[in-house]
């Protein structure tokens, strides 16, 4: 068996196990947490919990105009990196590929050249985050092996995807294996360290917002 | 032909002239991918060799190979070659048999030992002593160990000679293994196909006649003239690929258009041949051409690949009764967890009753 | 001589370096079609640009050769085929003559020995 049989074979298996089995077990784990029964009255504000969620689940996505000064590097390179991100996911043709074949689902592909350059915009995002991380002075302590490894494990399957669909540097088939292997451990790492918040961030978000929302606290 | 004629005197005792020989030159410097000008000085040498020895063993083979390498409808250029080289010795070709064919084997090894060349298609069956393909009541180990160690070179003719091939397909029951790995102490030119190209061993022979070694070879013992670059690399189709152009189906519009086949499981991205510049039967077509996707046959193991109608890079999907299983591992370790937790909390929560109570007690 | 392919551009870049070679130095060239990867519709996209010259050689050598001289003057358009038909080498030369076409000395001397009545193995040797 060639490494790319193994890639290709029992690891992504693996992988794919070890990802559903650890994002279920996160997600279930914090919702049965025991919550504290919310006693006070609702407050003179109040609304709905459903509409509260829902409402912070979208304005979080925007960055308070206030804060506005200090984030926006922040922000810039977030948004283009999750976008370029979605856009290599979702329209680069091989990965549309691997989820027909696996689940029968088909969409159409964006073209090759724009899948490229959403790698790229991506790939420079992630190197500037980390790049920030190591030079902001409040960031680099508040930074851990997490941080670091979450960014890098992101980076990697990007770099090689890159390389792999410009077919330079190395023969495909040691590309292809070693982006292969490269998301596979990105998917084992994704469910326990900070990369969780996949399917954290708008649970949260609307956990939170259906609090405040009753409270009267959401604007 | 005495053997201490040159290639040339030979030749033109028979009336094969000098352009004919420069001819062949130009088509053997075409597909060993030497620069085309290199054409004089091949024929110069080739006109100055001497006639080769070779010795063809078979083991467990289709016989496909020699069918590839000696069938055409009239004798063409390429088969200059035989005339190069004098067959000494092939089972399915020779007119003798029995202990006639056998002692012609042993007196031709023994006069041209250290100078013949060994070429040997079929995997060896290794197994239970090589009971599976004994020939003449010897084991083919025994057989290949004592002509390679005579041999100038071997030459592992076709997938099952260079890596075991189908014979060593799972769950491969003789034992079956490649010559490369059997033969230790020569250098072996692996020529895989299945079959192989034949100009690709002509190319080794022109090679070896005229620059007197064996061509360079990858990392997977094949020449690099022919081997050096994928059939992905040298596809005419590949433009398709580079536009996202792929047909989805054999016969839907895209096909029809000769798109590029990838989606259909061409293996073509990880093959090195030369199919798609060489071509088969005089450069007629190669599989790609004919609308089929590359099995991948000169690559080790390519049986036992997977599928050859599932993409590359697709999988054949997770088993979804597994996955299924392992989020319920995860809502099973989740909930483990949050119970754990409401039992701290509530063990907490008692104990701080408790301390009230008590201070309540005191007040 | 304009191609919209730029495969096809490239190539007639080659053999302008390769006239202007030949012009300066006197050394031939040759570029070999059967090993790049072209699609039968741009060899014959390649063949209707170069256009026919004036000249067309055939050779008779263990199977056909054709050898056209094309529009350019100095560029030949050369294929040789094998006994059973199928085509084994496709060049183009850029050179005054093909090589493969004027006599070779050895060739001569043999010829001369056949007029003086000589066996003609023995020129040769």
């Amino acid at each position: 068996m060639t490494l790319l049989d193994f890639a290709r074979g029992p690891a992504l298996y693996a992988a794919t196990l070890i990802m559903v089995c650890g994002l279920v077990w996160r997600l279930t784990g914090v919702a049965l947490l025991p919550f504290r029964r919310d006693l006070a009255a609702s407050g003179p504000n109040a609304k709905g919990r459903v509409s509260g969620a829902l409402w912070q689940v979208v304005s979080r996505s925007f960055p308070r105009r206030s804060f506005l000064g200090r984030t926006m590097v922040t922000v810039t390179i977030g948004y283009a990196m999750h976008i370029g991100l979605a856009v290599i996911l979702l329209g680069g043709a091989p990965h549309i590929l691997l989820v027909t074949q696996a689940t029968g689902l088909d969409w159409p592909a964006l073209p090759k050249g724009i899948v490229a350059i959403a790698s790229g915009v991506t790939l420079v995002s992630l190197l500037l985050v980390i790049l920030r991380r190591l030079t902001h002075p409040v960031l680099r302590l508040l930074s851990n092996v997490d941080d670091y490894l979450s960014i890098l494990l992101t980076l990697i399957p990007v770099l090689t995807g890159i390389l792999l669909a410009e077919e330079t540097l190395l023969p495909y088939e040691t590309l292809l294996t070693w982006h292969i292997l490269s998301v596979e451990a990105l998917m084992i790492w994704l469910p326990f360290g900070k990369l969780a918040h996949v399917v954290f961030v708008f649970a949260g978000r609307a956990a939170l917002g259906a609090r405040q929302a009753r409270k009267g606290a959401l604007q | 032909m005495s053997q201490k004629d040159t290639l040339g005197q030979e030749l033109s005792r028979r009336g094969i002239s000098r352009r004919a020989l420069l001819k062949f030159a130009a088509a053997a410097a075409t597909s060993l991918a030497l620069p085309p000008s290199f054409a004089p000085a091949i024929a110069e040498e080739l006109s100055k060799a001497r006639r080769q020895s070779l010795i063809w063993l078979s083991f467990q083979d289709c016989t496909g190979c020699l069918e590839a390498l000696t069938r055409s409808e009239a004798p063409g250029i390429e088969r200059l070659i035989f005339d190069f080289v004098s067959l000494d010795y092939q089972e399915t070709l020779m007119a003798a048999a029995g202990t006639a064919a056998e002692d012609v084997l042993k007196a031709v090894a023994q006069e041209n030992r250290g100078n013949y060349l060994l070429a040997v298609d079929g995997s060896v069956p290794v197994a239970d002593n090589g009971v599976y393909s004994m020939i003449g009541g010897r084991s083919p180990m025994a057989i290949l160990s004592e002509l390679a160690e005579g041999a100038a070179a071997v030459l592992a003719i076709g997938t099952c000679a260079a890596y075991g091939g189908i014979p060593k397909a799972a769950p491969n029951p003789t034992g079956a293994a490649g010559i490369g790995a059997l033969v230790g102490g020569k250098p072996v030119v692996n020529i895989p196909g299945c079959p192989p190209i034949p100009e690709v061993l002509t190319g080794v022979l022109v090679n070896f006649l005229t620059f007197g070694k064996l061509p360079d070879l990858d990392a997977q013992g094949r020449p690099l003239a022919y081997f050096g670059t994928t059939i992905h690399d040298q596809c005419y189709r590949r433009p398709y690929y580079d536009q996202g152009k792929f047909a989805k189906s054999f016969d839907d519009a895209g096909a029809r258009q000769g798109w590029c086949l990838f989606e259909l499981g061409c293996k073509g991205p990880t093959t090195h041949n030369a199919c798609a510049s060489l071509k088969w039967n005089g450069g007629t077509s190669f599989p790609i051409q004919s609308g089929h996707g590359c099995l991948g046959c000169s690559e080790p193991d390519f049986w036992d690949k997977g599928s050859f109608y599932t993409s590359l890079s697709g999988g054949e999907g997770p088993p979804w009764g597994a996955v299924a299983g392992a989020a319920a591992g995860g809502v099973a370790i989740g909930g483990a967890a949050a119970f754990a937790a409401r039992r701290a909390r509530a063990s907490v929560e008692r104990q701080l009753a408790q301390e009230w109570k008590a201070q309540e007690d005191e007040a | 001589m304009q191609s919209d392919d730029p495969f096809l551009q490239a190539l007639l870049a080659e053999l302008r370096m390769l006239l202007a070679q030949l012009l300066e130095s006197g050394e031939s060239g040759q570029i070999d079609l059967l090993r790049l990867p072209m699609a039968p519709a741009q060899t014959e996209a390649l063949r209707a640009l170069l256009g026919q010259g004036e000249i067309v050689i055939t050779l008779e050598a263990e199977g056909p050769s054709r050898i056209e001289e094309t529009r350019l003057s100095g560029v030949w358009w050369v294929e040789h085929h094998d006994r059973a038909g199928h085509l084994v080498a496709r060049l183009l030369e850029v050179a005054a003559v093909p090589e493969i076409v004027p006599a070779a000395a050895p060739d001569i001397g043999a010829s001369l020995g056949v007029l003086s009545g000589e066996d003609a193995g023995k020129a040769e040797t």
